[in-house]
Parts: structure tokens; sequence; C-alpha cells
């Protein structure tokens, strides 16, 4: 395999395999009622509450909603899913965005389309990239806020919860993307509400993502809860500082628009906050073992030369 | 209608500079220059054969080197196919330092040529005409090639690309404004900061367009790919040199910079090809035979001014003295062919921005302040080069050579590895006295030797 593709084929690969796992989760549910087997699979970044019965569970289901209605539920509602939301991405990190979430993979499709017809990608500047990446901390703070604010039982705001549209919804781009199949393929009922607000929320994903490499990542309010934690997860990005040559290629490839990690010239741990593990700069840098990606400290991949791959 | 129709692309000559008052600069180079071309020309021709010769009789050494050797010689084989290329209407653009993007000069059809200068005979033409008597004579030799009419590779230039890192180079475009065609780039001298970064990007896109200009042609998206691809193999194949080098000790130092020294005056794509055969036979030869030297060398690592070819004067030293350069840090040897051009996406932007950032970036050069990436540069190559001392080379009058030399003498101290700083000129006056301080330099490196065993 050519040098660029050698992670991000492979990387493509689980996506696919992701989505279709997913879509099978959503679609089985749907097509052929619940199953025992088929439920609470926690995902931490299965940010769209499709439909009540969906199978996949996240904590910030319970944010898009209220957070909890009696301190009966407590636990239940908010204490066991945040604690397997902590499991999950201590354990692998934001694995989740590059290589599992389904919204990663319309985004890197677009990505692809725009560099097969030969259009330049919109280069934010820093400024710019690290404005975008602070909204997600706003979105989060504002979904919290409206979940805790309404759904924490005696502050009497609990009749709002039925008047007031809800946050996560309007931000959200699945729903658009989702919803309409479904009701073309005769899944759920024609007339479920799809506010028009998700319309247009899915059509600015899609214009912006296609100019903007990983454009909802910077916003992702679940990527922002991830990122709280992740840099102390199992799963790591390292460099060797004695092998990098400040050819600045990973700050040029990464989505996000890290440029810390080429900075970095002393720590081996490169692992920064907004990162989504796609590896683009271990896929692109040019020397043998400078970037790593390591798991429980033992190197998974490794960034490799030129030599011994074709141009 | 106009719209539609395509825009007839001319080659258009790039204008000498037409200013309010003239120097008379022409007339001065012709008083200078007074009959004595033939004689200088033929002085610096007869110092490449004589080089090259003794490079010849090294024994023992790879087949493939021949072919370098003979391409050394660049008054023979490569001046005429450069003359064969001209009358096909084919542009050559010299560049005057590494600094120049040569993927976009190949791009648009025209061919590049580094003009890295090591004759003794232009010196004094270029020093009378520049008036300044101490300052790199590198500079001050490429002078005198500029002035002279028929100086093999500098007269057949239609155009040069000055980057000015130093004073030196800064002010050669200058002097020569009037009678050349220079392009001058603005090298920044301090790397942080998006500014830096989108002025350096607007530098290469000017030498874009002035080269779109002199040849005619448009840089397309498929040109830049195929050039960056030619480019990127010919460093695939300077590294597998450089591992199998490392690998087997098989390879002088001499013999190693002379390859170096042609990556960017002989045809790449030859070039490229020769480099694989080299380190094909180099692998094949040190399985065979062993090292080329052995055990009771001395590891030296030879850093600074960059060594110009036909000035082989601190190698020959150096290596006659019993010394193996196995390692170097200059723009001429191992740094030539070092960083590559990698592209993330094929658009015509991420291609030039990744040129760009691969020209200025990982740089090693004195020019810049912090310069962390030369002193890191060193280290590395002096823990995994198996290093034992180091000689710093700098030109007389260089303060960046020579400053950067004392800081990393004691930074290179601190780690146990002796440092030698060596300020020459071009020319052989100061052999002896060179000789003497190298010879006594090596003597300390096996005394330490012997010290830790």
């Amino acid at each position: 395999m050519r040098r660029e593709h050698r992670i991000s084929r492979p990387r493509l690969a689980f996506q696919i395999t992701a989505l279709v796992l997913f879509n099978a989760m959503f679609f089985g549910v749907a097509l052929f009622g619940e199953s025992p087997l088929l439920r609470d699979i926690y995902w931490p970044n299965a940010v769209t509450k499709f439909f009540d019965r969906a199978p996949t569970h996240s904590i910030i289901y319970k944010l898009q909603d209220t957070a909890v209605s009696e301190f009966s539920t407590l636990y239940s509602d908010i204490v066991l899913p945040l604690f397997i939301f902590v499991i999950l991405v201590l354990l692998l990190g934001r694995l989740w965005c590059a290589w599992l979430c389904p919204l990663g993979l319309p985004q890197d499709l677009l990505s692809g389309l725009r560099k097969r017809l030969g259009i330049p990608y919109w280069r934010l500047s820093k400024t710019a990239s690290d404005a975008l990446h602070a909204t997600k901390y706003l979105a989060l703070f504002l979904i919290l806020f409206y979940a805790v604010a309404l759904g924490m039982p005696g502050t009497g705001l609990s009749s709002f919860r039925t008047s007031l549209p809800i946050p996560y919804e309007w931000i959200d781009p699945n729903r658009a993307l989702y919803v309409y199949p479904q009701i073309w393929l005769g899944i759920i009922k024609p007339d479920t509400a799809v506010p028009i607000v998700s319309v247009l929320t899915t059509i600015f994903f899609l214009i912006f993502s296609f100019k903007i490499r990983r454009f909802w990542c910077h916003i992702c309010p679940a990527g922002a809860m991830m990122g709280l934690v992740h840099r102390r997860s199992l799963m790591q990005l390292t460099k060797d500082p004695t092998k990098c040559t400040s050819c600045r290629i990973c700050a040029r490839v990464c989505p996000m628009g890290i440029d810390e990690v080429y900075k970095e010239k002393v720590k081996t741990n490169v692992t920064f906050r907004n990162c989504t593990h796609c590896y683009s700069c271990l896929e692109a840098c040019p020397e043998d073992g400078a970037l790593s990606a390591t798991f429980l400290g033992k190197k998974i991949l490794t960034s490799k030369s030129m030599v011994g791959y074709e141009v | 209608m106009s719209l539609l129709k395509k825009k007839e692309r001319k080659a258009v000559a790039i204008n000498v500079n037409k200013a309010q008052a003239s120097s008379g600069a022409r007339e001065r180079i012709k008083s200078l220059v007074a009959g004595r071309a033939e004689e200088t020309i033929a002085n610096s021709m007869k110092k490449i054969e004589a080089e090259a010769q003794k490079l010849a009789s090294i024994k023992d050494k790879p087949k493939a080197m021949d072919y370098f050797i003979e391409a050394a010689n660049i008054h023979r084989k490569r001046v005429q196919e450069i003359e064969e290329f001209k009358k096909q209407g084919g542009k050559v653009v010299g560049t005057l330092c590494n600094f120049v993007p040569v993927e976009l000069i190949d791009a648009a059809g025209a061919l590049p040529v580094a003009l890295g200068c090591g004759y003794l005979p232009p010196v004094g033409l270029g020093e009378s005409f520049l008036g300044d008597p101490n300052m790199c004579s590198i500079v001050k030799a490429c002078a005198g090639c500029m002035m002279i009419d028929d100086f093999p590779l500098f007269s057949q230039c239609d155009a040069l690309i000055a980057p000015a890192p130093c004073d030196a180079k800064l002010k050669l475009s200058d002097e020569f404004k009037e009678i050349r065609a220079i392009v001058p780039m603005n090298v920044p001298r301090i790397k942080s900061g998006e500014s830096i970064r989108r002025q350096w990007i607007q530098e290469i896109t000017t030498v874009r367009n002035r080269i779109e200009m002199l040849t005619g042609t448009k840089i397309d998206k498929r040109r830049l790919k195929e050039s960056i691809l030619k480019y990127q193999r010919a460093h695939k194949a300077w590294r597998h040199l450089l591992d199998v080098r490392r690998e087997g000790d098989g390879l002088w130092g001499r013999l190693f910079l002379l390859v170096a020294w042609l990556a960017l005056v002989d045809d790449i794509e030859r070039w490229t090809l020769n480099v694989n055969k080299l380190s094909d036979e180099l692998e094949a030869l040190t399985k065979e035979k062993g090292k080329a030297y052995g055990d009771g060398a001395p590891r030296v690592m030879l850093a600074g001014s960059p060594v110009m070819w036909p000035n082989w004067k601190l190698p020959n030293i150096i290596e006659e003295a019993g010394a193996a350069i196995v390692s170097d840090e200059l723009c001429s040897g191992t740094r030539v062919l070092y960083d590559p051009v990698v592209v993330d996406e094929w658009t015509e932007r991420a291609m030039l921005d990744a040129i760009a950032d691969r020209y200025l970036f990982p740089s090693t050069c004195p020019c810049f302040t912090p310069n962390t990436e030369r002193e890191d540069n060193i280290i590395n190559e002096v823990k995994n080069g198996g290093v034992e001392g180091v000689i710093f080379h700098a030109m007389q009058g260089c303060h960046l050579h020579t400053l950067d030399a004392t800081r990393l003498t004691n930074l290179l101290k601190g780690m146990g590895i002796p440092a030698l700083t060596i300020r020459s000129e071009l020319g052989d006056g100061d052999i002896g006295q060179v000789r003497i301080r190298v010879e006594a330099f090596l003597e300390m490196i096996q005394a330490n030797r012997e010290g830790v065993e």
C-alpha cells in the first residue's frame, strides 16, 4: 500500500464497518423490534437520540432531554452512564472520533470528494481554529445547563420541558440524515417531526464539512466531553523529539489544526485535547519512529520514512 | 470573445534592473576583467580536473563512483548538455542557495542549476568589483564567475534566483542587478509566527510567477505533481544511500560529498539512478569486503560553511590524515536532499504549501534564530553516527557560521565531544596550517579513545 494510505485506508474500513453496525442496530430495532440482547450499548459519541427505543446509549442522551426526573433514578440516569463514558474514553481515548463515529465518516467522505475534484480546503488560521474549538465547550455548557436546570427536581422549572425546544436537536446534523432515510424506507411514520432547524443544520454541516476538514469535530459537544478526559487515556500519541526534523508536515495535515505536535521538542506525550486520533500526522511524518500511537505504552503504529515505499 | 480565447503565453526575459542612475557596472567589470577571462576559466577548470583525479585515484572505491567523478568535470559533459538544452529553446535558471524551490523550476520545464562556487581564480576579480575584502570568499568567487562572459554554468543561466539568508548573498544580487536577471528572495530569519509562513509562501509564489514569465509555461497541477514526485524519488534514493553508508562505513566522506554537490548540478533523474546504483553496490561491497575505513580511523563530523567543488581542501586534509568523515552538517552535503516535500493533497495550493514548508522549516542554516533545528540535528547525528569529534568549517567573514561554531563547540563539550573550528578561505595558502591543526585534533581524539579504554 502507498505510504500515504497505509493508515487512512484501514481507518476508512473501520469507519464503514462501524457505520454499518450502528445502522444495523437502529434499523434492526426499528424493523424487527427490540431485543433483550441489543440494548444499552454504550458508545461515548452516540450523540443522536434517534428514537426512544434506540439500542445505543450515551450520557449525551440524558443531557439532551433532562438530566434526571427524580432522585431515585440519579444513579441509573446519570452516574452509571457517566462512569461508563469515562471508562470508554480512558480506554480508547478519542479513537472513537476518528475511527468509530458515525458523523466522522460523512465528513471524511466529503473531504475525499473534495480532493477528487481538486478543490483546496479552507485553511483556518490558528485564531479561527482556536475560536471554533472553543465553541464546543460553550455548546456543552448550554446543553448541561438546560438539562440540569430543567431536569433537577424541586426547581419548579420542569414544566418548561414541554414548551421549550431541546437545544441539542437544533445543532445535531445527524437527525435529518437518519430520519429521512428511515421515513423513505417506511421504517418510521412519515409524519415524524423533523424541525426545520435540524434540516438547516444538516445542510450547514454538509456545506462546511466540504470545505473545512472535520468541521463538525471542531464544534462537537461529545468531543468536548471526551477531550476533558482523554489526555490520560491508555491510547496515546507519542513523539520522539530526537527524530523530529521540524518539517511541519504534522501541523499541515492535521484536520483539527493542532500545531503543538510540531512545536513540542522536549516531552514525549503529544496527545492534545482536540486530537481525534486520526493519525494523519503519523502517516505523513517522513522520519522513522518520530511519531507513534501507543496503547498501554506499547507502539501500535509508527511513522515511516519514504525509503521502502513506492514513490 | 477574448474571454474565451486562451491567453497566449510568451516567454519574457526577466528584465535587468533599470534604475535612475547606473553604477557603471558593465564598464567596471570590463576594465577589471581586462582579458583575463580565458586564463581564469582555464585555471578553474584545471583545479577541477586535479581534484577529480585525486578522487579517481582512491583505491577500492565503488565502481558506481566513476560516474560521479566523471560528472564532476562539469566543463566536459554537463556544459555541453546545457548548451544542447538551450539550443532547443530550454531556459536555465541558476540557484545561488538551497532555499530555492527547484521543484518549481523543474515544473516549468526549465533546468535548475546550483551555482555553488569553489573556484579560487575568480575570487580576486570578485573582490575587486565588490570592494569588500572581509567577506565570504564563496560569494566573492560567485561574483567573479558572474563577471566573466563564458564561465561554465554561470554564463549559461537565463536568470538567477538569489535567496538572501546572509548579508553577503543579499548584496550579491544588488551588485549585479544591472547586468544579470536576478530574482532575490527574502528569507525570514525567525521562523515562529503565522505571518512568517504567509510571507514565505508569498516569496515562493513570486518566484513561481517569475519562472512562469521566463519560460512562458504555466505551472499547472500536473507538472507540479510530476516534479514533486521526481524530487521525492531523489530524496528517497539519498536517504537510502545515507542509511547504507552509515551501516556499512563503506564510502569515504570526500567521495560522498561529491555525490551531494552534484545533486543540484547534474540531471536529477540520472543522478537518482546512479545514487541507487551506488547504494546497491555499497551494500554488496560492505558484505564482501567489510568497512572501507577500519576501526582505527577517528570518526569525524564536518559541519559549517558549504564545501563547494572543487574546494576539497578540508575533506582531503581530514581523510588523508587517516580520519573518516562519517557524517556531516553541510548544506552542500547531507542536507541537500535530506528533507522531502510531503504532500497531503494533490491540489495546487496544498502542493505549494508543502514546497514552502519544506524549504523553510526543517532548514538547519545558521541564518535562523533560535537555531534549535541545527543543534538538534548535530546532537542526533553525533549520537546516531558514533561521531568522536566535530570539525566546524567557517569561511572567513561569515559571522553566522563562526558564531554557531562557538556555541555548538560549547554544547558538544557538555556532551564530551571535542570540536575544532577551522576558519578558512578558498585557496591553498593555509593548507599547511590547517593540516597541523587537524592532525593535532585527530591525535586528541585518539587520546580520548585510549583514555576511555
